[in-house]
């Protein structure tokens, strides 16, 4: 696929920007930054839509994340990355001390990467709507009580090394690291849309923005 | 011989109703292998005359966790393929990828995928052949391809799993794939899985420029359907679809997922009335790394900085194993285009066998240029070579009996590319006739150890023109010889020319300038010499190599003959502190040079860098300047710093103390720890880097032997974290007097408390501030 726009709102909350206004300097920074980001990512994506009855999904999920889906009647698990030419670079420029770039570029891809999985996303409320479904909102391992270890299953599941390159460490870690899975549900009513909330974040003890009394949605 | 050789098809999705949900495929070699041999008879009935074993995933980390052992299911998957093939197919030991990447992009090690090769190798040493397949990382590939040639003596084939565009997932490039299998001595190479054979045909056909080895195909039923993931390719139009592949000389034919033992009937039933065409290939001077191939058809530079003879600076790095240094020197030659790096780390107190195969892998995991690999010691040499990805260039062998013996059997096992320098057990010989004798002697011996021609440079060596001026002539006729007569590469260190001489530039770039008229391929130069590369680009305009001097204008087009003069800054603390925080690197530079001439470095360091560094500070912890600022104000900080230890009369004078930085074993997000390291080596800090996913012992091993008491770990993941709290409790254990710090995404101050750090630190911000507590 094609990567979608990069949201710079969003590159600029990732680089702890709280509204300020750019100097020249550093929006050309972000423009060099998207650019390098356009120019060596590679989405790839990966999904499988599977039925909610049987083992399979309480086994993805976990017991208390799989009561989210409740209502669903398949779930489809997916996994997108964006290739390992953005990781060599993104690695590289760190090594070698260009930080403020490193950190912009990082930052550009994090948000391509959520741009992604947002394409992929409303690819599947669009085909939900046209099946008279609801589609949940999304959720990954790591966040709220889905265990980390699901991306193990996840990865299995849909064959991502095969399929689009993307691997897992044994602590977990997905390489190329600019790499999400996640799982939608499709209902038969209309969702709630949660939102993924500072209550779901793995980071909300630690959180920067939290720290300064806002959040990260602004 | 000269016929082809038939495959089978897809085992693992014919096996699926047999499995359950998750579990290894493999398994059934002991769970139903009648099932197994079913499905491998249906093959051999087709026509198949090699069976792929069913242990593609029968490796120690898929197996993990199942009770079985690599041993017991490898030794049952052979058992049951050999039933099946009973006299009338052969049986491959079948290994696809591990399913962990490498470091660099992952955390597995080359010795661990070696070791895990080696494990499946010796438990399915009753195959007749080895398989290595859909793999995706050529490194990998390196590690199967070793493992195989230490531990087996069977035949090995390699095919790669390639995308539309010839790369695999990682990058790998199927001519860099080719040249590699070829080097390390693989049996067959070629193409599996991903797509169908007509979207694999230019893949295989770039394939077969590069390589004389065997090429096998073993192509998808087309494309899946993307909702599905079914291939609906019928096996007679995956039969003629594969047809073609009989014009590009493909000996190895077969099929990967969708494909049926219907498929292989029918695509034997087509093929076997023609034959495959003989094919001649080009043999060519070729180097290469996993996602970079570089072809020897007109003068290269190789750069030649990295090497500490007379570098204090390096020397310094290297002894104390900061490689930092070495990968900026190796960045700033690659931008200035170089085409090839050469890589010398000998000098006092440093371990060339430790420390050469730890610089190719750092420069390799942020260069795609080959390097030149530069050492006398033999044992340094094959631990380089080892861990190379890629095919490197060996600088270099003599003429001598002795080194030849000992270089050449190296130079052969690794599929490296040597350098024959012209002088033996007499010295270096005053005519070009003797030298070319020598080069000879060298090309006969590397002939002899089945090194090809192509693989052989010759360097005809360079003597000062200050102590030997009739030297110089002879070296450039002794280049035209080598290569009129024996019809190999030329490779030439320049800079040597001019020793002892003024304007030794000019003299360089002259004496270049005549050895690539008498055809020198490789010049090693230093290409951050703007003359060399000048010379370099003219020469290929002038050479008509440079077509409709395209290079020559994209490098020079706009640019005006006389520089610019540039104003000479005010000296001005005001405008050096405002250069810093509005991050204007040059600004910064310019007004530190003039106040150099005004005041003493320490007092620019103290009264003014510091200073702005702390405002900025401030006001990125205030919220009003974001990380990007932060760190540009960091790098303009940099360069005046930089500027400052330049005048000090004694190196490190300005520093204030060493710190050690590491992001922990199992992670690889380190850009935290960089951002940290950054703001500190601008605060005068001398900060040793170990990089990211470092183990527990290094930590400890480096802080005791460079004696460093503040330390900072790093960790972003929560499943990471147990290696932070393991680094700290080895530390305590050295009983080595140090601070530790640590930090990271998930990391609190409680945390941090509870697996006894002595500080946590948020930001850079206060790890600068914890370090002027500890180290003033």
């Amino acid at each position: 696929m094609t990567l979608p726009p990069i949201h710079q709102n969003e590159v600029l909350r990732y680089l702890g920007c709280c509204g300020q206004t750019l100097p020249a300097q550093d929006r050309e920074l972000l423009r060099e930054a998207e650019g390098t980001t356009r120019a060596l990512a590679e989405p790839r994506v990966v999904r499988r839509t599977i039925p909610t009855t049987g083992e399979e999904m309480v086994r993805l999920l976990g017991p208390k994340t799989a009561a989210l889906f409740a209502d669903c009647i398949q779930l489809m698990p997916f996994a997108v990355t964006l290739g390992t030419a953005l990781e060599r670079e993104l690695a590289r420029q760190s090594r070698l001390g260009n930080m403020a770039f490193a950190v912009t570029l990082d930052a550009c891809a994090s948000a391509a990467v959520e741009a992604v999985c947002d394409a992929v996303q409303a690819e599947a409320a669009a085909e939900a709507r046209r099946g008279g479904l609801y589609l949940t909102d999304r959720v990954s391992p790591g966040y709220g009580d889905f265990p980390l270890a699901a991306q193990g299953e996840i990865c299995r599941l849909l064959d991502t090394p095969r399929a689009i390159g993307l691997t897992l460490t044994e602590d977990l870690l997905l390489i190329p690291r600019k790499s999400v899975t996640a799982v939608v549900g499709f209902a038969k009513t209309p969702q709630p849309q949660r939102g993924r909330g500072c209550a779901a974040c793995s980071l909300h003890k630690t959180c920067a923005f939290r720290r300064k009394g806002t959040t990260c949605d602004g | 011989m000269g016929e082809f050789v038939f495959l089978d098809g897809a085992l693992g999705t014919m096996l699926s109703p047999w499995l359950e949900p998750g579990q290894p495929p493999e398994l059934l070699n002991l769970l139903a292998p009648e099932e197994v041999e079913t499905v491998q008879r249906q093959y051999v009935a087709a026509g198949s005359e090699i069976l792929y074993a069913n242990t593609f995933g029968a490796n120690e980390k898929k197996l993990a966790g199942t009770g079985k052992t690599v041993e017991e299911v490898v030794s049952a998957g052979v058992a049951i393929a050999r039933r099946a093939a009973g006299k009338r197919a052969k049986v491959a030991l079948d290994i696809g990828p591990i399913g962990q990447m490498l470091a660099p992009l992952g955390t597995l090690s080359f010795e661990d995928a070696y070791a895990i090769y080696r494990r499946i190798i010796l438990a399915g040493n009753h195959a007749d052949l080895i398989v290595l397949e859909t793999q995706t990382d050529l490194y990998e590939v390196k590690a199967g391809l070793l493992a195989a040639k230490e531990a087996s003596s069977l035949p090995v084939f390699v095919t790669m799993t390639f995308e539309e565009g010839g790369r695999t997932f990682t990058g790998c490039t199927v001519e860099a794939m080719g040249i590699v299998c070829q080097g390390l001595g693989a049996d067959a190479c070629g193409v599996n899985c991903s797509l169908g054979p007509r979207q694999l045909y230019p893949i295989v056909e770039a394939l077969g420029r590069v390589t004389d080895l065997p090429l096998i195909v073993k192509a998808n039923a087309g494309l899946p359907d993307p909702e599905s993931g079914s291939y609906g390719m019928t096996a007679a139009s995956f039969a003629a679809q594969m047809e073609p592949f009989a014009g590009l000389g493909v000996r190895y034919l077969g099929g990967c997922c969708g494909t049926t033992p219907e498929f292989i009937k029918i695509l034997r039933q087509k093929m076997m009335r023609t034959v495959p065409t003989k094919r001649t290939v080009e043999r060519r001077s070729r180097v290469c790394t996993a996602t970079e191939v570089l072809t020897l058809d007109g003068p290269q530079v190789v750069g030649e900085r990295l090497n500490p003879t007379g570098k204090k600076q390096l020397r310094q790095a290297l002894q104390e194993g900061n490689l930092d240094v070495l990968l900026t020197l190796a960045d700033q030659q690659a931008q200035a285009g170089a085409a090839i790096l050469d890589v010398n780390v000998g000098c006092p107190e440093v371990d060339e066998r430790t420390v050469l195969p730890q610089v190719v892998r750092e420069l390799q995991s942020t260069l795609s240029l080959p390097l030149q690999i530069d050492t006398t010691d033999q044992m340094a040499l094959e631990a380089a070579l080892r861990v190379y990805n890629g095919k490197p260039i060996v600088n270099s062998v003599s003429g001598e009996q002795q080194r030849l013996e000992m270089i050449l059997p190296l130079v052969k096992k690794y599929g490296a590319a040597v350098i024959g320098l012209t002088m033996d057990e007499k010295g270096l010989p005053k005519t070009a006739e003797e030298r070319l004798a020598i080069a000879r002697r060298i090309l006969k011996a590397a002939l002899a150890e089945g090194i090809p021609k192509e693989d052989v440079y010759i360097d005809c060596l360079t003597l000062t023109a200050s102590a030997q001026q009739d030297s110089v002539p002879e070296t450039l006729r002794a280049i035209g010889l080598v290569r009129e007569k024996l019809g190999l590469k030329t490779v030439l260190g320049v800079s040597n020319v001019s020793f002892g001489l003024p304007r030794r530039t000019l003299l360089n770039g002259t004496f270049l300038a005549m050895a690539l008229q008498a055809g020198l391929d490789l010049a090693i130069v230093n290409p951050n010499v703007p003359e060399s590369m000048d010379t370099i680009r003219a020469f290929r305009v002038l050479g008509g190599m440079d077509r409709d001097s395209r290079d020559y204008l994209a490098t020079y087009g706009g640019v005006q003959e006389a520089p610019v003069a540039v104003p000479s800054a005010a000296a001005d603390p005001a405008a050096l502190s405002a250069a810093v925080c509005r991050g204007i690197r040059d600004e910064a530079v310019r007004c530190t040079q003039t106040l150099l001439e005004h005041r003493k470095p320490m007092e620019i360091v103290n009264s003014i860098l510091i200073p702005a560094l702390d405002t900025v500070g401030d006001q990125y912890e205030a919220g009003t300047l974001f990380l990007p600022q932060l760190l540009r104000a960091s790098d303009a900080a940099c360069g005046a710093f930089d500027e400052v230890r330049g005048a000090m009369a004694s190196d490190g004078g300005a520093e204030k103390g060493k710190i050690l930085v590491a992001t922990v074993k199992g992670d690889i997000h380190d850009i935290g720890k960089n951002i940290v390291k950054t703001i500190l080596q601008n605060y005068g800090y001398r900060v040793l880097d170990l990089g990211r996913d470092v183990p527990p012992e290094k930590v400890v091993e480096t802080a005791v032997r460079e004696d460093i008491r503040l330390i900072g770990l790093s960790a972003l993941m929560t499943t990471t974290l147990r290696s932070m709290e393991e680094t700290i409790s080895q530390l305590r254990k050295s009983g080595h007097p140090c601070k530790i710090w640590v930090g990271g995404a998930v990391v609190t101050a409680d945390y941090a408390k509870k697996i006894g750090a002595d500080y946590y630190a948020k930001d850079a911000k206060a790890s600068v501030d914890l370090a002027k507590k500890e180290l003033s």
